[in-house]
Parts: C-alpha cells; sequence; structure tokens
C-alpha cells in the first residue's frame, strides 16, 4: 500500500485507482451534489432580497415544499440562513453570513 | 480508545447504550477491566437521541452525556465504537466476542473533531440522527455530543474530491482504510444490545414512510430536541407550526397481524411525554393519543398520566386502523371508536406520530449459542429470582436487549448484570 498521504504522487496514484473503482458510485453521488448546488442556488437567489416561507420559496423556485424545508433546516444549521419572523403559522427566513472557510457553491473537483 | 487488537479483559459489554454503559461502569469500579463494543459511531444508544425523559422531565442528553464521559474517561474501560459483535462463543474459560471494526476512513488516534472536514464537505445527505429532517455531510462527527468526538466518511454518498483530506489539520483522512475483524476475550459478558422500532416502511396501514407529516415517535424526539433539525416544532412537509397533533399507540405492537404481539411498554409513556412537550412548545396546539389502554405501570407514572389529562391533552380510546393523506398536507386517520359514539371515526390532523412496535436489535440465531423467547428477545432463565441470568454460563443481559424496558429498569438491570458477572469472576 503507498504512502496514504493524498499530497504525494503515490497517494494520488491509489486515489486514482480507488476512484476507478468506486466508479458509479461516485457518478451516482456527483449528479445528487450537482443538482443540490442548483437547488441551493435557486433557494439563496430567492432569499437575496426578500424574506420567505418555505411555502413561498416552493413556488418561487418550483421545488418541492419538503425538499425546501430539508434545505433551510441544513443550511440554518451552517448558519446560511436565518430565521426571521412568523407570517401565520410558518416563519420566515432570510439570507445568513456562510461560516469562514464553507466552500462556495461553485467551486468543484471531483478529481 | 481500544486498539484494534485481539484483546483480552475480564468482562465485555456488549451495546454502549445506557444499559451497557451502567454496567461496564459498575464492574469497572469494581476494578474489573471492561471492553465496551458499540456498533454506531458513538455510545449512547436511544438515550442520548431522547429529548427529555419520562417522568422526571430531565434534559436526556444532560442526564447522559455525564455517563458517556465516565465511561470513555475510566481507566478500566476501553471503548470499542463502530464495531459489531458479531459472534459470541464459549472456548472452555473463556467467551471469545468476533468483532466487525467497521470503516470510519478517518484516523481516531489522528482526528482532533475540528469539524474543518465537514464544513468543506460539498455534499448533503439526510441525517439519520435528525430523523432524515435535515442534511449532514458526507463526512461527519455524528451528533455534537457523540462520544467519540471523531469525523467518519459515509462512502455510498462520498465523491472522494479530497477536499477533507487537504483542510484536515492532523492528516486524519485515510480513503483506503479497511474493515477490519478481530476478538475480544473475557470470562464473562454483558448482552446490552438494546431494541430498535420495527420500520414505518413496512407498514401499508400507516402509508409506509410515503404520507406526509406521519413521523415515528422517534423522529418527534428530535423535533423537540434542543438541537433538533428546525430548533422548534415544524411539520417536516412544509415548515408549519401544527395547529392539530395526533399519536397512534400500539402501531405494529399488541397485534399478531402485524408482527408485534407484545406490549411494546414504553411507548404509552413517551407518547405521554411527547405530547405533554408538545402542549408546552405549542400552547395553543390541540393533542390527541388515540389508545386501547394506558399503561402507566411505574412509579410516579400514573400521575404523570393525570398531568398530561390536566393539561388538556385529549386521550381517545380507539384503535387507529388506517392513514390517509388528506387535504395540505394534513393526515386523516380513520380510528374505531371504543367510546360512547362507537364505530368507525374520521379525524384529520396537521401531524400524526407512530408508537411503532420495539423489536431486539441483535438476533443471536447463528452467531452465538444464546436462547431468545418467542419474542426473540434473549432469553432469561430465572425471570423472576434472577432476571439476567441466560443460558449460556457467564454471559447476563440488560436492558432492552432482554424486553422493552423504561430506563429506570434498564439501570437497575444493568445494576444486577454487572453484579451477577462480578460474582461470577470472584468465583473464576
Ligand atoms: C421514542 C422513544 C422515547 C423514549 N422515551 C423514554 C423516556 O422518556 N424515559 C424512559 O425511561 N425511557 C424512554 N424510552 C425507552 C429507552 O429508550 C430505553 O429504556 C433505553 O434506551 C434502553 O437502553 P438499552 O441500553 O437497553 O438499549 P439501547 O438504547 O437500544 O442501546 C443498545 C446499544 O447497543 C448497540 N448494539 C446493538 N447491537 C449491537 C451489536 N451487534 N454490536 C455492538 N453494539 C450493538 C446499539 O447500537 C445501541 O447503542 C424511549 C424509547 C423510545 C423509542
Ligand atoms: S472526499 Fe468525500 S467526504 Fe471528503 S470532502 Fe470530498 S466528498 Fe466529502
Ligand atoms: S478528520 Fe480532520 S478535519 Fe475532520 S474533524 Fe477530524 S481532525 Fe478535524
Amino acid at each position: 500500500m503507498p504512502d496514504k498521504t493524498v499530497e504525494n504522487e503515490a497517494g494520488k496514484e491509489a486515489l486514482k485507482k480507488l476512484r476507478a473503482t468506486r466508479k458509479d458510485q461516485i457518478a451516482a453521488a456527483t449528479s445528487r451534489v450537482k443538482e443540490q448546488r442548483r437547488e441551493v442556488k435557486a433557494i439563496k437567489e430567492s432569499l437575496a432580497d426578500s424574506e420567505l416561507t418555505v411555502p413561498e420559496l416552493a413556488a418561487a423556485t418550483g421545488l418541492p415544499v419538503d425538499q425546501v424545508l430539508w434545505y433551510v433546516a441544513t443550511l440554518k444549521k451552517y448558519g446560511e440562513i436565518l430565521e426571521g419572523p412568523k407570517a401565520g403559522s410558518y416563519f420566515r427566513y432570510r439570507l445568513g453570513q456562510p461560516p469562514a472557510g464553507e466552500p462556495e457553491a461553485e467551486q468543484e473537483s471531483t478529481n | 480508545m481500544g486498539s484494534r487488537q485481539n484483546r483480552r479483559f475480564d468482562a465485555l459489554v456488549l451495546g454502549g447504550g445506557i444499559a451497557g454503559l451502567e454496567a461496564a461502569l459498575n464492574l469497572a469500579e469494581q476494578n474489573f477491566a471492561v471492553a465496551v463494543v458499540e456498533k454506531d459511531a458513538s455510545i449512547g444508544g436511544k438515550m442520548i437521541r431522547l429529548s427529555k425523559v419520562f417522568p422526571t422531565l430531565d434534559c436526556s442528553s444532560c442526564i447522559t452525556t455525564p455517563k458517556m464521559a465516565a465511561a470513555a474517561h475510566h481507566p478500566n474501560i476501553a471503548l470499542f465504537t463502530y464495531c459489531e459483535m458479531q459472534t459470541l462463543e464459549r472456548r472452555g474459560e473463556d467467551l471469545v466476542a468476533g468483532i466487525l471494526q467497521k470503516s470510519r476512513y478517518v484516523d481516531v488516534e489522528k482526528c482532533i473533531g475540528c469539524r474543518q472536514c465537514e464544513y468543506q464537505c460539498p455534499v448533503l445527505v439526510p441525517d439519520a440522527e435528525q430523523g432524515g429532517f435535515a442534511a449532514r455531510k458526507a463526512i461527519y462527527i455524528p451528533f455534537s455530543n457523540a462520544i467519540p468526538q471523531k469525523a467518519l466518511i459515509d462512502t455510498d454518498n462520498c465523491i472522494l474530491c479530497g477536499r477533507c483530506a487537504k483542510v484536515c489539520p492532523t492528516q486524519a483522512v485515510n480513503y483506503f482504510e479497511q474493515p477490519e475483524e478481530f476478538h475480544l476475550t473475557a470470562a464473562a459478558a454483558v448482552i446490552a444490545t438494546g431494541f430498535e422500532a420495527i420500520p414505518l416502511e413496512d407498514k401499508v396501514q400507516y402509508g409506509q414512510g410515503r404520507i406526509p407529516n406521519v413521523i415515528t415517535a422517534l423522529q418527534m424526539e428530535r423535533l423537540l430536541a434542543p438541537h433538533g433539525p428546525y430548533n422548534r416544532v415544524l411539520r417536516p412537509y412544509d415548515g408549519m407550526e401544527p395547529d392539530s397533533i395526533a399519536f397512534i399507540q400500539c402501531a405494529g405492537s399488541r397485534d399478531q397481524s402485524l408482527g408485534v404481539p407484545y406490549c411494546s411498554r414504553v411507548c404509552c409513556m413517551y407518547a405521554i411525554k411527547e405530547a405533554m412537550l408538545l402542549s408546552g412548545a405549542l400552547p395553543l396546539a390541540d393533542i390527541a393519543i388515540y389508545y386501547m389502554d394506558i399503561r402507566a405501570f411505574g412509579k410516579g407514572y400514573e400521575q404523570f398520566y393525570q398531568t398530561a389529562q390536566a393539561m388538556g391533552v385529549n386521550f381517545v380510546k380507539g384503535k387507529a386502523a388506517y392513514l390517509d393523506p388528506g387535504e395540505n398536507g394534513a393526515v386523516r386517520v380513520r380510528y374505531e371508536s371504543q367510546e360512547a359514539t362507537g364505530g368507525v371515526q374520521v379525524a384529520e390532523h396537521d401531524l400524526v406520530v407512530l408508537s411503532l412496535g420495539l423489536v431486539p436489535a441483535w438476533d443471536p440465531q447463528g452467531r452465538c449459542l444464546l436462547s431468545t423467547g418467542g419474542d426473540k428477545f434473549i432469553k432469561t432463565v430465572k425471570p423472576k429470582t434472577a432476571p439476567t441470568l441466560t443460558d449460556l454460563e457467564g454471559v447476563f443481559v440488560a436492558g432492552a436487549a432482554a424486553g422493552p424496558k423504561d430506563i429506570v429498569d434498564s439501570i437497575a438491570e444493568a445494576g444486577a448484570a454487572a453484579m451477577e458477572a462480578s460474582r461470577y469472576l470472584s468465583k473464576q
């Protein structure tokens, strides 16, 4: 087994081999990641200049309402979305500051 | 933390839930060397995942975390996490457990739990520890008070992008780690493998998990927990604050046709607890519990039930037979009323919580000569006079591994199992 530090040449080669053995799984997960990025981007864009509830966000993005809530809960956990005031039986959400070190949605490298 | 070699101890404790931790601490305090084997990435079992506990309404994690920490720091206890007990056999004087160390892909000796990897990982995955209601990353620390605070990679979702390895300050990430089988040997063992709820997916009459806003009681625990997915109680379908919530008791218990003929014992009490916590969180909401009869069996439990009634929780005597999706995420409950009105009734609620039947988490069949009872839980050979004795010499059982039970009884039984094990070890 080569040295397992990903930084050196032997490590890089070993990682390439590992990627080849998990090819199908990585392809499926990568397409999920791409879809997640699109959907998160749509949610953030809709919140760029307004505070919205989950059903309003679903209407604005065309995404299923439960899927929107799943993203909102997740982005809230990582500080990217904040809970605002209540509107009827729903809460409104607005953009927060992403934590330091969080990668931008556009960055991607599967190699 | 134990190294992954074949090692010898005085006692093995199989399962790191509250029963296992209590048994391990009792044995360790008597100077026995103890190994705790836990299949999950953290110790703590179901209790660390609960919000508050009946009947005292103590914060569950506040009372579980100190026990977890005490076990982790005890000089006589070695923890083997993410390790599954596969076999247990007697070889002469010894008990030998076959253990599978699953791959974390993170070196636990190096990982400092800083979560830098988690922040950088680009993959979102439904977080089972939050009932699936929010996401975690493909590399993650199981939950905020997990012990040990060590990351692991979920290879089903990892895209091998290399970011976590790059950002890790201690070079702990190792994509090439392999699972490993090893043995632990001891003279005595305590089985504390606990329970699981029957999968909702198996229950056609409750919608098999496809009806929005039908959730399990363990998912409701997460909605009520201070570090839950929404930090408040919302409907998982659309984020609405529910106005009307129903609990369906014996959802799969006490019904041969549903596969669990026995009473799961703790469901009445935890449903009452969750109903009380909900009425605190959502004071204006209507809360109903559909029940066959309420089993408030323990000390202070009947009072707890009466307090819930006084708080306005509506106890509806009737067997809920079928659930349907209603308008706008509502759930229709069809039930056979056993009240004066009688007959089949239909009611609509914003959110429905199922008290699913409880089954054993570990089946010894083909792995160990331990017998199980008709209910498939570990058989106890002297249920009245020595309830922790099994039919395998030197092997004792504690907690929900022997049958569904609450925390108080699990802890009491764990103390008894440790005492039996200690007596057995002293005679060796
Ligand atoms: C929704 C809900 C709410 C509840 N609320 C309360 C409450 O408020 N108050 C109360 O008193 N009780 C409550 N209970 C009951 C409580 O959860 C149990 O009493 C308690 O968890 C039993 O502890 P245990 O250690 O026996 O089992 P568990 O908590 O199930 O722990 C068993 C451990 O063994 C591990 N394990 C299983 N198989 C293996 C294997 N092969 N190898 C290695 N490890 C293994 C598991 O991963 C787990 O960590 C509730 C239960 C439910 C479902
Ligand atoms: S290598 Fe896998 S676990 Fe690590 S950051 Fe990339 S996707 Fe996440
Ligand atoms: S694996 Fe590395 S980056 Fe991740 S928590 Fe451990 S030490 Fe931190």
